[in-house]
């Protein structure tokens, strides 16, 4: 066989491994506190995540694209953390300490200059499992679900941080906090006594969103979602509460994006992690 | 193909089929210059927003290590030095950016496919040689090519940033 054949075969075999897999879905993003539940005082370690399974690994993304990281707190309390984030040290990507007893929601939000563009089946399959139905009707509608599909998106992350043990009556947690895209729920999951049913509520650019898939993973079992709901005509979906472990609600939206831009979609991926493995 | 042992591991297993018309002396100051500056290079604080040049130096290495192979003269003893102080500074860089220096460990034994290697040229089946060091070649060009094609890889996770 001569060299140029073997090269060929080499790289026929090579491409149709590359086109032929496919990782499970993977780009789901978070903020996850070494602790969901701290005494006063004490310092806990953030880890800026994304994807599941076996694709989890911590995000690459650049500080600069970070436009908003802080915490907001009992009584209204805001702080800009974005000076305790040390991305991609060993370990953790920064610390965070709240003094004041209280619950917490640690708020995230990234630029929309992160750029995705799949093959047309893997964004077709895409779009499919993230429940984005309107975009997979646009590309019906204009002949292009043959084409690779392009995104510009942006991440809106929230935490749930419990800080001492008392239960905040004025948790911060049920009322939204103006993301693009933001999962607030009905409930605070740390109220005690603790409900049995979490509503959410899903709005998008400060409107309830219908339609819209959100998925409740363990992240304990990420591999794939415990429980998925369609948000209503009111942007409600209602969610057995967990009551152990380590959880995510997430959410993806899009739309399509103005002519002028790079993208064919503007995206947006927003999460809700909170946990009681660390109850104190 | 992000990392990790196996692009380490297919740089050295080059190495070991290019060093296989070396002069066994050569061969095996050759194999030690690797494992010295290998180890000595993944225990360096190479930066990880260098990731994607120390990939691709380690795609390049492969193809001039691979290449190599193809070449009718034996390689001589400053050749073979020299090729695998390259190897050994890429290889280690990839190392010092993955989750764990013993990846090393998976890496380096690729090189002491010398010896077979040597003992199949010696037989006159250098076409074997030719075979898999085609196959390298063909696996760094696609390797380094698809790091700079905008389109997400299918054995990549999408949406990452």
């Amino acid at each position: 066989m001569s060299c140029s054949r073997s090269l060929f075969i080499a790289l026929v075999a090579l491409a149709t491994g590359v086109v032929g897999t496919r990782p499970g879905e993977a780009h789901d993003f978070w903020v996850q506190p070494g602790d969901y539940w701290v005494a006063p005082g004490m310092g806990t370690s953030v880890i800026l995540l994304v994807g599941h399974g076996p694709y989890r690994q911590r995000s690459p993304i650049p500080v600069r694209r970070i436009t908003r990281f802080e915490a907001v707190g009992p009584r209204g309390m805001r702080k800009d953390l974005r000076p305790s984030l040390q991305l991609r040290r060993p370990g953790d990507d920064g610390t965070v300490v709240f003094r004041e007893p209280g619950t917490y929601l640690l708020v995230l939000q990234t630029d929309a200059r992160a750029y995705s563009l799949l093959p047309a089946m893997r964004f077709n399959d895409y779009l499919r499992v993230e429940g984005l139905t309107p975009a997979l009707l646009f590309r019906e509608r204009a002949h292009r679900t043959n084409a690779d599909g392009s995104e510009a998106y942006s991440r809106q992350a929230k935490t749930i941080i419990q800080v001492g043990a008392e239960p905040d009556p004025a948790t911060p947690v049920t009322r939204p906090l103006g993301l693009l895209l933001e999962i607030v729920p009905e409930v605070d999951p740390y109220a005690e006594p603790r409900a049995k049913k979490l509503p959410v509520h899903v709005l998008y650019h400060g409107r309830p969103l219908s339609g819209a898939l959100v998925k409740l993973t363990n992240l304990g079992h990420d591999a794939n979602p415990i429980e998925t709901h369609v948000t209503d005509e009111k942007g409600q979906a209602v969610f057995n509460a967990p009551q152990r472990g380590d959880w995510l609600l997430n959410v993806i939206w899009t739309e399509v994006a103005p002519a002028s831009f790079d993208a064919d979609f503007q995206t947006t991926f927003s999460s809700l992690s909170f946990g009681f493995s660390r109850h104190p | 193909m992000r990392g990790g042992a196996l692009p380490p591991a297919l740089l050295c297993a080059a190495l070991g089929l290019c060093l296989a018309s070396a002069d066994g002396r050569a061969a095996l100051l050759g194999l030690a210059a690797l494992v010295v500056t290998a180890s000595a290079v993944a225990i360096a604080p190479v930066p990880a927003t260098r990731s994607d040049g120390v990939l691709l130096g380690c795609w390049a290495s492969i193809i001039v290590n691979a290449a190599m192979v193809h070449s009718r003269r034996a390689l001589n003893d400053k050749a073979a030095l020299a090729l695998s102080l390259n190897t050994g500074v890429w290889t280690g860089a990839v190392i010092a950016l993955a989750p764990s220096n013993m990846d090393l460990l998976e890496a380096l034994p690729l090189a002491l496919c010398a010896w077979p290697a040597a003992w199949a040229r010696r037989r006159g089946q250098s076409i074997v040689l030719k075979v898999l060091a085609s196959w390298l070649i063909a696996v760094a060009v696609l390797a380094a090519t698809l790091q700079f094609l905008p389109v997400t890889p299918g054995y990549l996770p999408d949406h990452t940033d």
